[in-house]
């Protein structure tokens, strides 16, 4: 059985190219290019071509029309307008254990799940022990699959998807299956593919493996193509959007200045300077910047102490707290503006929450408990501070950890292999 | 791919796709098969059961003279004459039912994985010939039981099934696609078919068109003559009776539409195909 091509065969010429536009099917035309009210683009205007030996990543926000393309490139969905190119077997692996039936064991189920997938009866005998001896269910092979556990069925489903040999292949973030002796042996086996004369097109919201398994990346928003390029560059930018993107939502919604008084003292006003002295809302990484509050006292207090804590999520990542440092306001009546000057900061990119009490001299009771200032957005490292060669340079830069020292490592020379 | 006007080449590709589909569907049916008898206790006993119990209830009402049904003298018991006919009735409702379905059944798969659907229409209908063999089991039971001698030609009676099916297939790949845009579809046809029942000679054999008293006799006979199920059932009695039976205009007629609603509904079905993942 011939996958996608029987159906996208009309364009003798190869490879995979312009695709466009999924949503009703047939072919295009000036009444096919108007929309119903309910109706969208899941695609528009998508064009790229994917040569062989070539791992192209797919990249995108939920909803960006990456799995719609998939559907389209393996024949599922047909595109309204527009056309698909494929020159040769071509596998999605959307699925896995697509037709697998729980009654049936797991030798009945190899052979239906490779029927639905395109293989032959003899070819799926020939690589029976194979599939078996790769998804490492052993026994159970005789066993409806019913009684599998979850990992063994996925296993199962994968075993047979990984032993199609296409020449075409689109994996959608399957990969996230099984223990990790497992996913290794997924690696490795996609790995072998890559070395092999394939063409592969991976989706997958873990950037890491995204930038270590494709040389080029196509990144998707709102169903068009933002941008294509080398995977380093594309993975950076993608990930200063969605930085962007998450601090602007969160600042229109919940960081309203909402409560910031209490019956002793009242925040006026706060922003975040950056090195340059001026207010603005993000800071890049490694640069100075300070947190500048108006404090207003209903009544004069002595020697108040001031507790500010910069967290991510429930975790703490750093705290500048009087009560620490000994530091107090002195005597504070009326209005007063302090300034916290954070002068080497190691905090990764991300969004950070301000959070601020205001303790009695003593540090027995609150003047003011827990506000919300807002927030701190830190942005990528512009003047290359981080030492950033490796790999996954352009992903772990921008927000795997939360704070990053300069570090060294220390390898005796003389070490024997 | 998709224009309506008749080609050659579309025929070519549509049977091509099916051979290269042989082996999926027969897979397709086994699991279909064997997942069905393996998950219930009684297997096959409740493919044997449905036109058993109509059987069962239809004598009962008649031995009790509640309701009245005119035999022919010199044929066959009733029981065996109901048996028969809601066995072959049941046989193309269900293939037509089970077609129509089969779509929205795997819907998981049809909008995962590309193979061409037809495959998943005609294993789903195609389970309806172990039925049939299981229930033929209980015909032949049931003659034993009454010492009813049937002609040996009778085994042919399947044969003569094979346009039905056609028929119910045909239906089938017409509703498949409808009925994944709107569920209704199947509940309407489970509806037809269970009124269906009664305008064909199931549990009451057609009224000759020179004995109808009145116009409504002559009305229930035109709707018999206009069901094409009819006039197969006609046939198989015949043929269990007799050992023979005359090829009439109505038989000829109902085969000649079965044919060709089976190649409009295949056509339908391969139109509508690349519109289906993304309605369902």
């Amino acid at each position: 059985m011939t996958t996608a091509n029987g159906k996208a065969s009309s364009l003798p010429d190869s490879r995979l190219r312009q695709i466009s536009d999924g949503g009703r099917g047939r072919e295009s035309s000036v009444s096919g290019d108007r929309l119903r009210s309910s109706e969208f683009w899941a695609l528009r205007d998508v064009s790229f071509e994917v040569q062989r030996g070539e791992c192209v990543g797919l990249i995108g926000a939920n909803g960006a029309g990456k799995s719609t393309l998939f559907k389209v490139l393996s024949g599922i969905i047909a595109p309204t307008s527009g056309t698909v190119a494929v020159n040769g077997r071509l596998t999605a692996l959307i699925e896995v254990g697509s037709g697998f039936h729980p009654m049936l064991s797991g030798r009945e189920n190899i052979y239906i799940s490779g029927a639905i997938l395109g293989m032959s009866k003899q070819e799926i005998t020939r690589k029976f022990d194979a599939i078996v001896d790769f998804s490492g269910v052993g026994d159970f092979i005789d066993m409806p699959i019913k009684f599998y556990s979850s990992g063994m069925h996925v296993r199962l489903g994968f075993s047979v998807l990984a032993h199609l040999d296409p020449e075409i292949m689109l994996i959608d973030e399957i990969l996230a299956v099984g223990d990790m002796s497992f996913q290794m042996k997924c690696m490795e086996r996609i790995n072998q593919m890559r070395a092999g004369d394939m063409a592969i097109a991976l989706v997958s919201h873990s950037l890491f493996r995204i930038e270590s398994l494709c040389a080029r990346v196509v990144w998707f928003d709102k169903g068009q193509v933002k941008m294509i390029g080398a995977a380093k560059d594309v993975v950076r930018e993608y990930r200063s959007f969605e930085l962007q993107k998450a601090a602007k939502a969160s600042d229109k919604s919940k960081y309203s200045r909402g409560n910031m008084e209490s019956a002793f003292v009242k925040i006026e006003t706060t922003e975040v300077l950056n090195s340059d002295g001026q207010p603005c809302q993000s800071i890049p990484f490694g640069d100075e910047f300070c947190l500048r509050m108006q404090v207003f006292a209903k009544q004069k207090l002595k020697n108040p102490r001031i507790h500010l804590v910069w967290q991510s999520g429930v975790v703490v990542v750093f705290q500048a707290s009087m009560l620490l440092d000994g530091y107090n306001l002195g005597l504070l009546a009326g209005s007063c503006s302090v300034v916290c000057k954070v002068s080497a900061p190691r905090l990764m990119p991300g969004i950070y929450e301000m959070r601020l009490w205001i303790y009695s001299e003593e540090g027995a009771i609150y003047l003011l408990e827990g506000v919300l200032l807002g927030q701190l957005v830190i942005t990528a490292d512009k003047n290359k501070r981080i030492k950033a060669n490796g790999p996954f340079a352009e992903g772990l830069k921008m927000a795997e950890s939360l704070v990053h020292f300069e570090y060294d490592w220390i390898v005796p020379k003389d070490r024997v292999v | 791919m998709g224009r309506a006007r008749f080609s050659l080449n579309v025929w070519v590709l549509m049977c091509r796709e099916m051979w290269d589909c042989r082996q999926l569907s027969w897979r397709l049916i086994v699991r279909n098969l064997s997942g069905q008898v393996r998950q219930s206790f009684l297997g096959w006993v409740w493919i044997a059961l449905p036109p058993v119990a109509t059987t069962i209830i239809f004598a009962l009402l008649k031995k009790a003279s509640i309701v009245n049904v005119p035999m022919p003298s010199e044929s066959m018991p009733y029981v065996l004459f109901v048996l028969l006919g809601t066995t072959i009735w049941q046989f193309f409702s269900q293939a037509t039912i089970m077609a129509t379905n089969s779509i929205v059944n795997a819907g998981n798969l049809v909008s995962k994985v590309y193979f061409p659907r037809e495959v998943l229409v005609v294993s789903a209908a195609a389970g309806v010939w172990l039925n049939l063999a299981i229930r033929v089991a209980v015909i032949g039971l049931t003659c034993l039981l009454l010492a009813y001698k049937p002609a040996p030609a009778a085994l042919l009676a399947p044969l003569l099934l094979v346009p039905l099916f056609l028929l119910g297939l045909g239906l089938g790949m017409l509703f498949a696609p409808i009925n994944a845009m709107m569920h209704d579809m199947s509940r309407m046809l489970e509806f037809a078919f269970q009124f269906g029942m009664f305008l064909a000679p199931t549990i009451y054999p057609t009224p000759k068109l020179a004995s109808c008293t009145t116009s409504w006799q002559t009305g229930l006979y035109w709707l018999h003559t206009l069901n094409p199920v009819t006039h197969y059932m006609h046939a198989v009695n015949e043929l269990v009776e007799r050992g023979s039976f005359i090829p009439d205009v109505g038989l000829v007629a109902a085969t000649i539409i079965s044919i060709l609603i089976f190649f409009i509904g295949w056509r339908f079905f391969h139109l509508c195909e690349p519109l289906l993942a993304e309605r369902l």
